[in-house]
């Protein structure tokens, strides 16, 4: 009867009008959900067609530590640039441009935010510089020579994550214009979250990435919108220079190795997977040092920092989160310890409860 | 009469208005009252749902596939221009004026889809309290010492947060740690372009 009446010169609608154009805005607005959802089940479709089905052909799927090795070979490719979008689970979303280029032995790359207050990182191996426009700061820092870990690519190197992640292949699908392989990384427990990585087919470079839980939620996702792989140097290169900064302040980030045993700290009991990486004295306030300790099962990474309990500056206790990412602070050993303790990490929060539950302090 | 029943009745005058069934006194009275916004706007959308439903290719959705993909194209350029006009005069230090992650969380909750493009707060899944005894309730305190607190205590009127709802807050010390954390894990078992992903976007300026 409606669509009669719609048809017809729409006269004589009067009231009844004013409802049927309520239910017409509820038909558009379910038929846009409906277009959405077309496209998560057409995706649905073609992963399970083509992923993990009983009828394999081809060679033998790739081991844990195999996709980890090609992972990493992605980051050799010659060049690539593109605009990576990330977002958590919560809706929030932020996104950046990036130029990369590989010559030899030297990595150069740019990321630039296209989100928040404007910054741009440009990285030569493991010097990092951090342009900050708006406080007109050029903030320097040297990351840890060679600290790639676990460097799977060095022959005995670490096997940890081989022993608490599965992987399973989940076939083909295209990512940002270019072909791209599944893997489905899952843990074996509770304690790390899972990834599952859209690996391009030539180079292996990873233009999508998800973190789930437990239960195959997206907790967090990072994706190129757009990416070219090896566009012309030039046009890559000239984006790579650090112009524009004369009379900028110069900071510069200090950090020490240091031993966790040496300042004191040890772990009653570890976490299932997660060893000790190394640790850090940084100093971040004027206050005091903090020390920084990184755990790592091999693909998740905990860091957890102790400083001098501050009563002007340590008044929030409790746990956050941010994507993936978890962070917990607490005053240690009690509610009049000397100590504040930090936990971050992208790991669920009983990981980072364990963690600290076995902290102790040797004086 | 209650108000509600008014509003409907004057509703369903302008539609018959708009779909031609009103004439004399009637017509002219509504027309009087057309200056009033609330009315003229319900006018104008009542011709546009009509429109709509006299020629269904205006409800077709793909133009909107089409609109999204120009909006697409034109968005990074567009927002690196405006980017730097949303914390005016930030002091010379190193980090934004405190009540930048308020501003940033406003423009979450309030444009998500179209400006999906505001960095993000914390969410805070629970507080045990002050840590220190005696050290106040931050949440009270206006003038509050520490910038972090300063904007949690700004963000609990402004954006109410439904009982399971994580508070998003931006905490400038725990910004900083996250960026040592960052670092530290910088190149991950996943490779350089990951290890990018994951670190650059979510970052805050604390790094």
């Amino acid at each position: 009867m409606a669509t009669a009446r719609e048809l017809g010169p729409l006269r004589g609608l009067a009231w009844s009008a004013v409802r049927r154009r309520r239910a017409l805005l509820r038909r558009l607005g379910s038929a846009a959900l409906l277009w959405c959802a077309g496209g998560v089940v057409g995706t649905a479709i073609a992963q399970g067609s083509f992923g993990g089905g009983a009828v394999s052909v081809g060679p033998q799927p790739r081991t844990v530590n195999e996709w980890l090795v090609r992972l990493q070979q992605g980051s050799n490719v010659p060049a690539f640039m593109g605009t990576f979008v990330v977002t958590a689970s919560s809706g929030a979303m932020a996104s950046a441009r990036i130029w990369h280029v590989c010559e030899g032995n030297t990595q150069l790359e740019r990321i630039d935010a296209l989100s928040g207050p404007p910054r741009s990182s440009f990285r030569r191996n493991d010097e990092v510089s951090l342009l900050l426009p708006e406080a007109h700061v050029v903030r320097t820092e040297q990351r840890e020579p060679g600290g790639r870990f676990p460097n799977l690519l060095r022959p005995g190197a670490d096997q940890t994550a081989a022993a608490f992640y599965t992987a399973r292949e989940e076939g083909p699908e295209r990512v940002a214009g270019q072909e791209t392989d599944i893997v489905w990384l899952k843990p074996v427990d509770a304690l790390r979250y899972g990834y599952r990585i859209w690996s391009e087919r030539r180079t292996g470079l990873v233009l999508k990435m998800q973190t789930l839980d437990d239960a195959g939620k997206v907790l967090e996702q990072s994706a190129f919108s757009e990416v070219q792989i090896n566009p012309p140097q030039p046009v890559v290169q000239a984006q790579l220079k650090i112009s524009g900064v004369e009379g900028w302040r110069s900071e510069r980030i200090e950090r020490q190795r240091t031993d966790a045993a040496q300042e004191g700290w040890r772990m009653q009991q570890g976490v299932p997977g997660f060893e000790p990486q190394g640790c850090w004295r940084r100093q971040m306030t004027a206050a005091g040092p903090t020390l920084q300790w990184v755990f790592s099962d091999g693909l998740a990474t905990v860091s957890m920092f102790i400083e001098p309990f501050d009563a002007k500056r340590h008044v929030r206790q409790g746990v956050s989160s941010l994507g993936a990412t978890h962070a917990m602070s607490h005053r240690w050993p009690d509610a009049r310890g000397a100590w504040w303790v930090t936990l971050i990490g992208e790991v669920p929060l009983p990981t980072l409860q364990r963690l600290l539950d076995n902290l102790r302090h040797d004086k | 009469m209650n108000p509600q029943t008014d509003i409907d009745s004057a509703r369903a005058n302008i539609s018959a208005l708009a779909d031609g069934e009103l004439g004399g006194d009637e017509a002219a009275r509504i027309l009087d009252a057309m200056d009033a916004g609330a009315t003229r706007e319900c006018w104008h959308l009542y011709h546009l749902i009509g429109d709509v439903l006299r020629a269904p290719d205006l409800g077709d959705a793909r133009h909107d596939v089409e609109f999204v993909s120009r909006l697409r194209g034109r968005l990074p350029p567009q927002v690196s221009v405006v980017a730097p006009a949303q914390v005016p005069d930030a002091p010379a230090a190193a980090r934004p004026a405190a009540n930048d992650g308020v501003f940033r969380w406003k423009m979450v909750a309030g444009l998500a889809s179209v400006a999906a493009v505001a960095a993000i707060g914390w969410g805070s899944l629970g507080s045990i309290g002050p840590a220190a005894p005696g050290g106040g309730p931050q949440m009270a305190s206006n003038t509050g010492p520490a910038p972090a607190n300063a904007v949690f205590a700004a963000a609990q009127p402004g954006a109410p947060a439904p009982a399971g709802t994580a508070v998003m807050l931006r905490d400038p010390e725990l910004d900083q740690l996250l960026a040592a954390h960052r670092q530290a894990a910088g190149v991950s078992a996943f490779g350089d372009s990951a290890a990018f992903m994951r670190a650059a976007a979510f970052e805050g300026p604390a790094r």
